[in-house]
């Protein structure tokens, strides 16, 4: 088996993303200070934390939106740090919004297809020039577009324009998209926020699904019941710091996290 | 009855030019919410471009349109990476103004390059005009007509049914999303530009034979195109067609019936009137459709 060079230098690490010492700030407020921590490949992993804490804008620093005032960010070992948002994306970290951005006036099936843009090659000569590998490489997408909307179960919503979708299948929607560009890690933005009960039962079911086909999830989420169902580990920030990190069960019992944040609920068992 | 034929004729002839200017500007706006003000230059590029290639260099006619397209296109990569995507603080404001100093700099390098003369290039094929009821068809516009339609259901198609065609139609809808799920917006901003611009020199190209190419045409082109964009719906793709051809056709009843010396009033009468009355277009209230 070869080895690359930068898996021969350093000892490989084992982690998907890495956060290393990040701090951000805003004018005059620390968002975050000296973040650190690690998600495994193959886990769903949950960031918790009260209104303000940091959630957000760690996910923008991860995805690209904002840089990093100090720190370092690694995605498979490597850093990326001021690369932009659609060559992390090609690198393989999707995606979704707290308040769902998609393609209103496009349809359902639109939204999928744009989403797989990163895995095609084509241009607009290609396009233009109807060459044989693009027709392939379109049905291709349109196929795997159609598998995912089937995966969701918006398939029979396809051709439905997507803001006129129910507020709940689009985030299935959204989810859908970014799934197209075929991510390693999907960062999935409080996507129980606005579903009801069977919804975000649903959702967590979906989430689990997502694990087994292979791709790593790092979940922010208010819905307490939903994070410690389905996640594999916790982070939890408190204003913009790293309150603690653990399993669901050693996050329940976490004195701190208890005081700061679940405001002092008791420990199960 | 055989005079309102002819005026319908080089009405219609006329409107697929304005249509296709619009289309232009409508495209880039689509895509960018910017308006540039230099797009009718890139029309006078095209046709001086073939005046040069053809008329000058004698190349084959196929060739030197497509070339003289292909000007038109370089021309908008450059005009994007030099003077759009330098601007450290793009505000909308800001790079409309670069446009119009734009437009100015290409008339003055057009000025230097081909003079101040007129310069005309021959009819794309010299079939005798067609009689038809009466009036009399160019065969020149039959070649406006069939290329500008061949235009339109390209890039319809392209918007339609193409994976990059979509992805552009993404970053209109929603900018933040398009970047943030993948598709390099940057990009696609540049090849809205190159289309938009492209657009522009095939309706500089098809104008060439009728009328006299000169360095400075490309402003009463780029208005009237603004006007049939503005008539129709800004980042309509029927509304660009609709503003044209009307444009086209009561500009040419206009000349007939009244004087021709309202030719080009005709249009910012128009352009007043649906700014005042419905400054969204005429299919500004019907859903209007981007591409």
């Amino acid at each position: 088996m070869r080895m690359n060079d930068c898996d021969a230098r350093r000892p490989a690490s084992p982690a998907l993303l890495e956060v290393e010492g990040v701090f951000k700030c805003f004018g005059g407020v620390q968002a975050l200070t000296d973040i650190s921590f690690e998600v495994a490949p193959g886990r769903i992993h949950g960031l918790i934390g009260p209104n303000g804490a940091g959630k957000t804008t760690l996910f923008n620093l991860v995805s690209g939106v904002f840089r990093p005032d100090r720190g370092g960010i690694r995605f498979q070992g490597r850093a990326i740090d001021g690369r932009p948002s659609h060559e992390r994306v090609r690198q393989g970290i999707a995606r979704t919004f707290q308040n769902v951005e998609l393609f209103g006036s496009m349809s359902v099936l639109e939204n999928v297809l744009v989403g797989r843009h990163v895995r095609t090659r084509c241009g607009f000569l290609g396009a233009m020039t109807r060459l044989p590998w693009v027709g392939r490489e379109e049905r291709a997408a349109r196929e795997a577009a159609w598998r995912l909307l089937e995966f969701v179960g918006l398939a029979g919503q396809a051709m439905t324009t997507s803001r006129e979708l129910p507020f709940g299948w689009q985030r299935l929607l959204e989810i859908a998209r970014a799934l197209a560009a075929e991510p390693r890690l999907l960062l999935l933005d409080e996507p129980a926020a606005g579903l009801n009960a069977v919804e975000s039962e649903r959702l967590g079911d979906l989430i689990l699904q997502i694990r087994e086909r292979g791709v790593t999830v790092l979940l922010v989420e208010h819905d307490m019941g939903l994070t410690m169902r389905v996640c594999d580990r916790i982070v939890v920030l408190d204003q913009g710091r790293l309150l603690a990190q653990g399993t669901p069960r050693q996050i329940q019992c976490h004195p701190q996290v208890l005081a700061a944040y679940l405001g002092g609920a008791v420990c199960p068992g | 009855m055989q005079e309102l034929l002819q005026y319908l004729f080089s009405g219609v002839t006329n409107g697929a030019i304005y249509a296709v200017i619009a289309l232009g500007f409508s495209l880039l706006y689509n895509s960018t919410e910017l308006i540039n003000f230099a797009h009718g230059e890139f029309a006078m590029l095209g046709g001086l471009s073939l005046v040069t290639l053809w008329a000058g260099l004698g190349l084959p006619l196929p060739a030197a349109l497509i070339l003289a397209v292909g000007i038109g296109v370089g021309a908008g990569f450059l005009f994007e990476r030099l003077a759009i995507r330098t601007v450290r603080r793009p505000d909308p404001i800001v790079l409309v103004i670069i446009t119009v100093g734009a437009s100015i700099l290409l008339r003055g390098v057009a000025m230097i390059l081909w003079g101040k003369d007129s310069h005309s290039v021959p009819f794309f094929s010299d079939h005798a005009p067609l009689a038809v009821m009466g009036a009399r068809l160019l065969p020149q516009s039959l070649w406006i007509l069939a290329i500008a339609a061949g235009l339109i259901l390209a890039l319809r198609a392209f918007f339609k049914h193409s994976l990059t065609g979509k992805a552009m139609e993404a970053c209109a809808v929603n900018p933040k999303a398009a970047r943030l799920i993948g598709i390099p917006t940057g990009r696609m901003n540049l090849l809205a530009f190159m289309l938009s611009t492209g657009t522009g020199a095939v309706a500089g190209v098809i104008i060439a034979p009728i009328t006299m190419c000169s360095y400075d045409m490309g402003t009463m082109l780029g208005l009237k195109g603004f006007c049939a964009a503005m008539l129709g719906g800004l980042g309509s793709l029927w509304g660009a067609l609709m503003g044209g051809f009307l444009l086209g056709i009561l500009e040419s009843a206009g000349v007939g019936l009244f004087s021709s010396g309202y030719k080009d009033a005709i249009a910012f009468i128009l352009l007043l009137l649906i700014l005042y009355l419905k400054p969204a277009g005429l299919l500004g209230a019907a859903k209007i459709q981007r591409f």
